[in-house]
């Protein structure tokens, strides 16, 4: 099991170096270097400069030394200097890292506490009311275009309901209100956000948490312990869900890196400042520090979630070894 | 197509010959395949949505000349104006098409200009430009002067007049432009982009399962290492990257983003980097079980080469998932193709295409909020559409669940 480990870490970093550079090579094809963005800013720049500050940040050289210089300063936890934000990157990341996971957290959080009931239950009564309707939400929810529903939900609760506010993280001002008031109005930005990734993932929750518990009502224990006159609730949470619990852990295992990739459009959508947010922005701002650094731990994360996803499947199955 | 079925049609037969109930009809391969398509409701219903939007797809430009307006055809005096109004055409639309007039009638102009003078409408001894800003600035309010008048000419021009007052079903957007109009070239940029982003990933991947489910060995490892990484990468933030930097730079892309959709085939270029890996991984594990079957051994044994065992006897019995994968890849790159447009790295306008109205309808959510429904609701159809298309399909094609 050890080696095992350890193996899946050195593979998953020998992929994150690989997608470092490849990443680093196409990011050299954005339109226009540091310096060209420069030199258009700058009427009274001559070429002679633009030469002299392609010399000093080392842009004249080949892209494999442009990496190694970039890598090296990575490494040594210089990550650079926004280019929009004008401030280190470093200062950037940590709050947006934390907005994110908050948003992306909670989805997950309330798309798991409504949706694996609902499989659940749905599963024990096959094609009843509850599981049609159950259904019916699982399969809106896979369908409709986080972009879109994300929009649906401004345009209900913040255009013609105005309960909450359309976009945004914090009000102008929220420094100054006390403790209580000020996180009531994080809340207040945070539910439509949230509402909208977890309704786009409560779908696979509830389709998934349906078929395992129906899987697993099939086995003949089940036939068995009812036959030996078991209570109804032993026999369906004891025998039955804790058996069905092995696949609906692994889907959300695997839906952890979603944490991390998966809010981009609806946090851009919402102007919610998380690290999706600040890797499009970056991107749309020619902002290459920034954009490099937040699309790397965006990489990395999910890379490392899919490795304990992994890992988890042999703690909780023990049927599944990988020495 | 044809022929896969044909091979399909004679096996099942063939093994339950001596069974034959006499009173069933015989039936072939693709009749069994559509009466069982036929059976899964929303399938067909999917399937409808497909054909109508494809229609409209097609048929966009017969739909522009029928409703008598152009799509790019700006008006910004009405802009958001609601649905189902009647509009009149801006002071450049008039005068242009009055131009237009002036010039297509060019040998009655002289005596239609003496007779408008002798009306009194316009001065004695006026021009075509005297004509053509009297009636662009007049606009309908002169079809009551023109009325008496009996000639042919007038006639002509007080229904080329009556063209100044456009009907917009749904209404305009942001710069005056009808909005069905705009959907339904959006329609047509959509199911385009998605059709060829589909196929053009189901041939990449047929080429790389092939080779490495028929080679095997490092072959397929290093092949199915590549795709296995893809597979698992998160596909949004990579097309952003891909979508947003120059990759005319590169080789070879060059020559496929180029000309007047240079934003239609970057987009088609991105999403089918991203989208290949799964018809891989497919064709690969279909050509594992079909490799160690016996025609292909006796190919072999006859002397056939490799490319021509895997184009001739092999690929026809990975068709019919592949179709399946390919249907379900179209809504998947419509979606995808949408949320590039709609961050603004996709189609640029002023080309239509779903994602890029909705952006701009972002910006005006307050005041025009139907902006915002009507496209969102057609991708969301759309791409319901085609996933219920690619569920009825696979369950039709599937040989296990063929029901008699």
């Amino acid at each position: 099991m050890t080696t095992y480990i350890l193996r899946r870490f050195l593979q998953t970093g020998v992929v994150v170096i690989i997608l470092s550079f490849v990443t680093f090579a196409v990011m050299a094809l954005m339109p226009g270097d540091p310096v060209d963005l420069r030199a258009s800013a700058d009427p009274h720049i001559t070429p002679e400069d633009i030469e002299r500050l392609r010399e000093l940040y080392g842009l004249d050289k080949p892209l494999i030394i442009r990496y190694k210089n970039w890598a090296m300063e990575v490494l040594q936890g210089e990550l650079g200097f926004s280019r929009t934000y004008r401030i280190p990157v470093t200062d950037l990341i940590g709050d947006r890292l934390v907005n994110s996971v908050i948003l992306s957290g909670s989805a997950l959080f309330v798309a798991l506490l409504i949706g694996i009931p609902l499989g659940v239950f749905s599963g024990l009564k096959p094609n009843s009311k509850l599981d049609y309707s159950a259904n019916m939400i699982a399969f809106a929810g896979i369908s409709t275009p986080s972009f879109f529903l994300a929009l649906l939900l401004i345009l209900l609760f913040a255009v013609q309901l105005s309960w909450f506010p359309a976009s945004g993280t914090l009000s102008p001002g929220n420094s100054e209100l006390s403790f209580f008031d000020g996180l009531l109005d994080r809340l207040n930005h945070l539910v439509l956000p949230m509402l909208s990734l977890t309704a786009l993932q409560m779908g696979v929750y509830v389709r998934y948490s349906r078929s395992s518990m129906m899987e697993a009502m099939r086995n003949d224990f089940i036939r068995t312990a009812k036959a030996k006159g078991m209570d109804r609730k032993t026999v369906i949470w004891v025998h039955g869900f804790r058996n069905a619990l092995i696949p609906i852990v692994t889907i959300v295992a695997l839906s952890l890196s979603f944490l991390f990739s998966g809010s981009l459009i609806t946090e851009t959508v919402f102007g919610y400042q998380g690290i999706g947010k600040l890797l499009y922005d970056s991107i749309i701002g020619n902002d290459f520090n920034v954009a490099m650094v937040s699309f790397m731990i965006t990489i990395i994360m999910v890379l490392l979630m899919n490795l304990l996803a992994d890992l988890l499947y042999a703690v909780i199955d023990p049927r599944i070894s990988y020495s | 197509m044809t022929d896969s079925t044909q091979q399909a049609a004679q096996e099942p037969e063939g093994k339950g010959g001596e069974g034959f109930d006499e009173t069933v009809e015989a039936k072939s391969m693709l009749q069994i395949v559509i009466s069982q398509f036929r059976d899964h409701r929303l399938a067909v219903v999917g399937f409808v949505f497909i054909c109508f939007f494809l229609f409209v797809g097609i048929f966009a430009d017969l739909i522009s000349l029928a409703i008598n307006i152009d799509p790019d055809e700006q008006n910004l005096t009405e802009r958001y104006a609601p649905m189902g109004s009647t509009l009149e055409r801006s002071y450049d639309q008039r005068e242009y098409e009055l131009e237009q007039f002036a010039k297509r009638n060019a040998d009655a102009m002289p005596a239609l200009l003496a007779e408008l003078s002798g009306a009194g409408i316009l001065n004695a001894g006026a021009d075509n430009e005297a004509f053509i800003s009297h009636f662009a600035g007049r606009s309908v309010a002169a079809l009551p002067e023109l009325r008496p008048l009996t000639s042919e000419a007038a006639g002509d021009l007080s229904s080329a007049i009556e063209e100044f007052m456009t009907f917009h079903l749904l209404g305009t957007d942001e710069a005056g432009r009808d909005v069905l109009l705009r959907l339904v070239y959006g329609t047509r940029i959509s199911i385009f982009v998605g059709i060829i982003v589909a196929l053009a990933a189901a041939i990449i991947g047929l080429f790389i399962g092939s080779l490495a489910g028929y080679y095997g060995g490092i072959m397929d490892a290093m092949l199915m290492r590549v795709t296995d990484s893809l597979i698992a990468l998160p596909r949004l933030p990579f097309m952003i990257v891909f979508a947003a930097v120059d990759l005319k730079q590169l080789p070879l892309l060059d020559l496929i983003i180029s000309g007047e959709n240079e934003s239609i085939w970057k987009v088609f270029v991105v999403l089918v980097i991203f989208s290949w890996m799964t018809v891989a991984r497919l064709v690969r594990g279909s050509i594992l079980s079909i490799r160690e079957r016996e025609f292909v051994l006796a190919a072999r044994t006859l002397g056939a080469r490799d490319i021509w065992i895997i184009f001739r006897h092999i690929t026809p019995n990975v068709i019919a998932p592949l179709l399946v994968a390919v249907t379900l890849g179209v809504g998947e790159s419509i979606l995808s193709e949408a949320a590039l447009s709609f961050l603004s790295l996709g189609i640029q306008p002023p080309t239509p295409s779903w994602g890029n109205m909705l952006l701009n309808a972002k910006e005006m959510i307050y005041e025009a909020p139907h902006l915002i429904l009507l496209p969102g609701v057609l991708i969301l159809i759309t791409v319901m559409s085609f996933n219920f298309f690619g569920d009825g399909l696979q369950d039709a094609i599937d040989p296990k669940a063929i029901r008699r």
